[in-house]
């Protein structure tokens, strides 16, 4: 298993910690990545997509393209990249006009586009290539009577026409990758909302108020922990807690762990050795899985 | 059996061709006389006269005594469509002691006289063809008898719904045997689960209570409950049914339901008629007032049919006395005959647990309207008492949500019609029952179409109902208090809604009733996009099927409320008393015939070649191992799809023989064909579009011949060989409607075929050098005239444009290639060779 | 959030959005809307801010009335978590057809701040988050290798042919209260 590694800017950029986690994980199952040189923002949909779409695509295409020249498939630990690449893909196999056009565009760059690989999202090697089986051969320290509320987030699941990852309406990947480790993926209501962050940054207050929302239902499951699969719903609902916490007068506190992070803990790994930066602390959540 | 083609024997033909002025019609237009005059000369013709009108009884007299005078064994007049008078000749003909398929129509008015004024000279070169033609193919017909199918005066009906117990009265009122099967231990189907009807607020088992009754004490009517039709052989006046008796392990003449046998049963199952709301045992009756009045026993849950195992209901029946339960019951397939079947197995509900945006199957307090009737009703699994399933309090604040699931591309596209009523309705009572109870409908529309309904409705907004327009998005359940959290957009006021309820009742679609699919094939009658059963025509026919002798009613047919099920039922009655009421089913002869000993499969009983029945519309083509194909004359239509289809020419369709079909190519392209446009024309379509663009008086140039089939399935590709190798300047093919949203074809699928084998044989031609341009297919419906104008106008154009010495340059250059691939159509070969002959002793005279 | 825009741009923006609907054949796809709610119903934005509406944009978009939604930032709103499209029992694609409208205002000029200032770095360096030598050694101290290449350049390229400079400069000269 050899991939074109995209780990897109909020990954390589701003959270390391992520990219440091799910290394450990790849290295753990044999997962090979090579690095992709000359790359671009993906582009960021909200920025891009919504702007101008045809340079979205041909920004996105000429990424791709890369990786066909690596004849890598692309592997990225983001859903943004990963449902960029997926659409882009669809869209100039399908749209013959758009197609022609990006075509136009980008021969003036120099570029191709043959449309000949995949993009993937590493939950989605996890799950279907390296698999539950192997994935449970390595848990060491199950976790035990740990409550979680697993937040997919949007794009990894929609829109469903471009993405093949799971079932948008009932998607249970990224509950069983939790569930192998030993803990508990509670059900909880709003679980396939989004979590505002993209509409949080255009309007700050709306995106604390539709965090707030799926936090409510968070805590009334009862849970542990959120854990999620993208950058930027771990930077939204672990980042901003305190201020919807603040603005709604409630309390969450509800500690959001990154996926690989909670493999990682469940393969052996010390969460001291991961220094994976969470501003809802995690002591909670290490405590009672005797890990502090 | 009439003899086989034989090509007719020319010199004993004595043809009689009448012109008809039609007043003005066509007299106006073209020289009538004159016509009849020219019609004088053609080779077999002994009179040919003209009239002011030949329809009048004078006109008929004239043909009648013409008969006897002149010994005339073929008719033709030259008149109007024969969709208008051919049945009109015929009769006449027949009267005169002459049969009436040796009757033909030469149509100068719709396709001449009234849309050709402008070209009189022209128009009476195309009448004079079209003459010519007609006395063509006449010489060529064969003398055809009705066939006559006797009737058994019975019928069968499959669903003991209301449609099905509704129809069934009606026949047995007309005296006729009924048959009646129903699936389950009882009949009364969804209506007896119903607790009131809207908008009378009837009870609902009251009304139909009396019907069930009433329909199983008849004498006439034989009643097979717990059955199923599991093969249905034969056609109209004469089909012959399967059916499969489910056992009992009750003898219902013997159960006198005392029920002792429910008191000692162990084994507790959910119970089907409440819909899994409540509780029944192994053995049980499905209602109280169910029909037959007869317990059964369940044996998938029974603990295992033996006193070995458990037998108490078996002890306690004996001791009361019945002695009716025995274990060793037997499915048993009986046979029936009958002479029309009624389907109407009404409907289910969609299972909307798959829609998970709702949380149906989850939310414990969300459940369905017919979960909801099994509540309400006194008769159900609370005694009336509308409780929450999680906690089995009486709910103060109730929602309703319309369309879930219908008027969804995602699950099923159609209006299911009848919850707006009932959900109405289930507000009205649950505000009878609860006065304080707080309601809101969440709807997208509200249709309220039929007889006090939307009087119905507005007592219900009076009554206190909230009705809100907006359909919530999803269903939140609060985990600690599992009520209900409805999420949407409120339209009129632009804002979200976020309201909670105790419980939340959907409106599931309506959907065919499991089995419906199978029973569709064991019918042969074709079902629609949603797995409904397809009627023959929307508008005129929303009652019958293709298949003759077969009926549809009830929701079987579609979704439908109570009232109109009851009047479709009674209209399905009718139309089956039509079959009944008569001794002989007359089937007319138009049908086709293979060739025994011209089938591939009686000169190489090796070769299983089926192409004729793999087209046909209707299984009307047997085929036996080692033996020729055979069509079933009462269950041909007469489309022609076969005939067409064989590849050894091997199927004639009476009155349609290639031979007579071709003897009309012939003599339309014996002058200047590089001329004419040869038009091909389904009868029930393009025929009457052609027919309707006369009568709309649209004008268009006078280059078309035209050739009716009954289907443009029936169009040959040698025919249009045979066309081109003769000369003509243009094809056109035309039959009922084709697009991305299905078929007109009058005949389901003639036209589909007739599609696929033009792109073959268009390929071919052009390639070998014909201007794509030169053959066209076109769908024109009887609605339209216009389209029908229009292409003669292009084609006209086009024909004009690419110029008589093109078109024969390329003729030419075709014709061997095109002899060639005639050389197999023995058929038209033998026809060729006679018209050689016939040109030879003309011109030698 | 809500900015005052002239009569001459909001005319130039009715032009555009008429040939996008034209092009894309908006009316006809949109005209399938009967107006259930189930987009908006859906939309988390819509719940906490109903001033976004996106049922109200496509209904617009239908019978020709957009001037209610263009004059202001407000679709900018949106969060593309795509519920809207994948809920339509009519399948219409909601949140593409409103990111398509997205990007006749941007070219108008009309966008928040943040989104010009993401677009702007992304121009200027390529990538859409700031880059410097601390990042590599602060990957370095998580044991990662430096940051993946990327090239600056390319996405210079990529705005020249797109024209995306023009559209920074429709919205600075917005911000300068020209038209």
């Amino acid at each position: 298993m050899k991939y074109a590694w995209f780990p897109g800017c909020w990954v390589a950029f701003r959270m390391p910690y992520i990219e440091k986690s799910d290394r450990l994980v790849m290295k753990a199952f044999g997962i090979e990545i090579e690095e992709m040189k000359g790359v671009t923002c993906c582009p960021e949909a909200q920025f891009m997509e919504a702007v101008d779409k045809r340079a979205w695509l041909a920004m996105a295409a000429r990424n791709i393209s890369i990786a066909e020249s690596m004849k890598l498939n692309i592997l990225t630990p983001c859903p943004g990249c990963y449902e960029t690449f997926k659409t882009t893909m669809k869209v100039l196999k399908e749209d013959e006009e758009m197609s022609k056009m990006i075509g136009e565009a980008l021969q003036k760059m120099g570029v191709t586009y043959k449309g000949e690989v995949d993009a993937i999202h590493l939950a989605g090697v996890l799950y279907d290539k390296v698999g539950l089986e192997a994935i449970k051969k390595a848990i060491v320290r199950p976790l035990h009577g740990l409550r979680v509320a697993v937040h997919y987030g949007c794009h990894l699941l929609r829109p469903s026409k471009y993405l093949d990852f799971d079932d948008p309406v009932s998607p249970k990947k990224l509950d069983e990758l939790v569930e192998v480790t030993g803990a508990i993926s509670v059900p909880y209501m709003r679980k396939t909302m989004c979590c505002g962050g993209p509409a949080g940054v255009v309007n700050r207050d709306v995106g604390l108020k539709i965090l707030r929302e799926k936090l409510y239902w968070i805590k009334k499951a009862k849970v542990d922990a959120i854990v999620v699969a993208c950058p930027s719903c771990f930077m939204q609902m672990d980042g901003n807690q305190p201020y919807v916490e603040e603005m709604f007068g409630e309390k969450y506190s509800i500690p959001v762990i990154w996926y690989t992070e909670l493999l990682n803990w469940a393969m052996g790994v010390d969460p001291k050795e991961l220094k994976f930066y969470h501003r809802v602390k995690i002591d909670p959540v290490l405590e009672k899985l005797g890990l502090l | 059996m009439p003899e086989s083609e034989k090509g007719g024997k020319e010199e004993e033909v004595r043809i009689g061709v009448y012109v008809c002025h039609c007043g003005l019609n066509i007299a106006g237009v073209l020289d009538c006389k004159a016509l009849a005059e020219w019609a004088a000369k053609l080779p077999g013709v002994v009179v040919a006269r003209d009239y002011r009108y030949m329809c009048s009884d004078p006109g008929q007299a004239m043909i009648k005594k013409d008969i006897k005078e002149y010994n005339l064994n073929r008719v033709v007049v030259a008149a109007c469509s024969p969709k208008m008078h051919e049945p009109t000749f015929r009769r006449a003909v027949a009267d005169a002691g002459l049969n009436p398929f040796y009757f033909e129509m030469a149509n100068i008015r719709e396709h001449c006289s009234w849309c050709h004024s402008k070209w009189p000279k022209e128009a009476f070169e195309k009448a004079k063809d079209a003459i010519a033609a007609a006395v063509a193919k006449v010489r060529r017909n064969q003398a055809l008898e009705e066939i006559k199918v006797p009737v058994t005066k019975r019928v069968l009906i499959i669903g003991g719904g209301v449609a099905g117990i509704s129809a069934a009265l009606d026949l047995s009122d007309m005296g006729y045997e009924v048959v009646l099967v129903e699936r389950e231990p009882s009949i009364g189907g969804r209506m007896a689960q119903l607790d009131k009807t809207f908008p009378t607020l009837d009870c609902s088992i009251c009304i139909l209570g009396p019907l069930m009754v009433d329909v199983a004490r008849r004498p006439n009517v034989k009643l097979y409950a717990y059955s199923e039709v599991i093969k249905v052989d034969g056609y109209v006046g004469n089909f012959k049914v399967k059916i499969l008796k489910k056992p009992r392990y009750v003898d219902v003449d013997k159960c006198n339901a005392c029920g002792e046998c429910v008191k000692v049963c162990p084994v507790e199952v959910p119970n089907e008629f409440d819909e899994g709301l409540g509780w029944r045992k192994a053995i049980y009756i499905p209602f109280p007032q169910a029909v037959p009045a007869a317990y059964l026993l369940d044996d998938k849950n029974c603990l295992g049919l033996t006193p070995l195992v458990c037998g108490r209901c078996m002890e306690a029946c004996k001791a009361s006395g019945a002695d009716a339960i025995n274990y060793s019951d037997k499915p048993e397939i009986v046979e029936e005959e009958v002479g029309a079947i009624i389907v109407a197995t009404g409907y289910d509900l969609m299972d909307v647990s798959q829609i998970k945006e709702y949380g149906y199957g989850v939310y414990p307090n969300v459940i369905t309207a017919l979960e909801l009737e099994r509540l309400i009703n006194a008769a159900g699994p609370t005694e009336g008492h509308v409780i929450r399933p999680s906690d089995g309090k009486t709910p103060k604040k109730v929602a309703f949500i319309q369309c879930v699931g219908s008027r969804d591309l995602k699950w099923k596209e159609y209006c299911t019609g009848f919850c707006c009523m009932y959900t109405i309705k289930n507000a009205i009572l649950l505000k009878e029952h609860y006065p304080d109870i707080d309601i809101t409908v969440y709807y997208i529309d509200i249709r309220a179409a039929g007889k006090g309904y939307e009087e119905f409705y507005r007592r219900a907004r009076g009554e206190g109902i909230k009705f809100v327009r907006g359909k919530p998005a999803e269903i939140l359940e609060d985990p600690d208090t599992r009520n209900l959290i409805v999420v949407g957009e409120d339209l009129a006021l632009g804002k979200p809604i976020r309201e909670e309820y105790d419980i939340v009742v959907l409106s599931p679609p309506a959907v065919p009733r499991i089995g419906s699919d199978k029973l569709a094939q064991i019918l042969n009658i074709p079902t629609d996009k949603a797995g409904f059963f397809l009627e023959s025509h929307p508008k005129l026919k929303p009652i019958d099927t293709p298949t003759e002798g077969i009926y549809i009613c009830g929701a079987a047919h579609g979704p439908k409320d109570i009232p109109y099920s009851v009047a479709q039922a009674s209209g399905a009655a009718s139309r089956a008393a039509r079959i009944l009421a008569q001794d002989y089913v007359t089937i007319e002869p138009i049908v086709s015939y293979v060739l025994p000993d011209k089938c591939i499969r009686s000169i190489n009983p090796k070769i299983e070649c089926g192409a004729c029945a793999k087209v046909c519309p209707y299984n009307a083509i047997e085929l036996t191992p080692g033996q020729p194909a055979r069509v079933i004359p009462a269950k041909c239509h007469g489309c022609g799809t076969c005939v067409a289809e064989c590849p050894q020419d091997a199927i004639i369709q009476f009155h349609f023989t290639d031979q007579q079909i071709a003897s009309q190519i012939i003599e339309y392209l014996k002058e200047e064909p590089e001329k004419k446009i040869l038009a091909f024309t389904c009868n029930w379509c393009s025929y009457a579009g052609a027919d309707l663009a006369g009568t709309s008086r649209y004008e268009y140039p006078p280059d078309a011949r035209l050739i009716r089939v009954m289907c443009s399935g029936r169009i040959d590709r040698d025919f249009i060989y045979l066309a081109f190798r003769l000369g003509a300047g243009m094809v056109l093919v035309s039959g009922c409607r084709l697009s991305e949203f299905g078929s007109d074809c009058h005949y389901i699928s003639g036209n589909v075929h007739a599609k696929r084998r033009f792109e073959a044989y268009k390929r071919t031609l052009v390639r070998a050098g014909l201007t794509p341009s030169r053959l066209r297919l076109e769908w024109v419906s009887a609605a339209e005239g216009d389209k029908w104008a229009a292409i003669m106008e292009e084609m006209a154009k086009e024909l004009k444009r690419l110029g008589p010495e093109k078109i024969k340059a390329e003729n030419e250059k075709l014709k061997p290639f095109l002899d060639k691939l005639l050389r197999r159509a023995w058929q038209i070969q033998a026809v060729l060779k006679q018209a050689e002959e016939v040109v030879e002793r003309v011109e030698s005279h | 959030m809500s900015k005052v825009i002239s009569e001459k741009i909001m005319d130039k923006l009715a032009e555009d959005i008429k040939r996008l609907v034209e092009i894309y054949d908006l009316e006809k796809k949109a005209a399938f809307c009967y107006q259930c709610g189930t987009c908006s119903g859906s939309c988390p934005v819509f719940m906490v801010q109903p001033e976004y509406n996106p049922r109200k944009m496509i209904e617009s978009l239908a019978n020709g009335t957009w001037q209610s939604f263009i004059n202001s930032e407000v679709a900018w709103m949106c969060s593309m978590c795509h519920l809207c499209l994948e809920r339509c029992p009519q399948r219409i694609e909601v949140s593409e057809i409103l990111a398509e409208v997205r990007n006749i205002l941007a070219r108008r000029g009309i966008m928040p701040d943040i989104i010009a200032e993401k677009l702007e770095r992304v121009l200027k360096t390529g990538i859409s988050a700031p880059y410097s030598a601390l990042i590599d050694k602060r990957r370095a101290r998580y044991g990662l290798p430096s940051a993946p290449k990327f090239d600056a350049e390319a996405a210079k390229v990529i705005f020249d042919i797109f024209a995306l400079n023009h559209v920074l400069t429709a919205k600075r000269s917005r911000e300068g209260g020209e038209a």
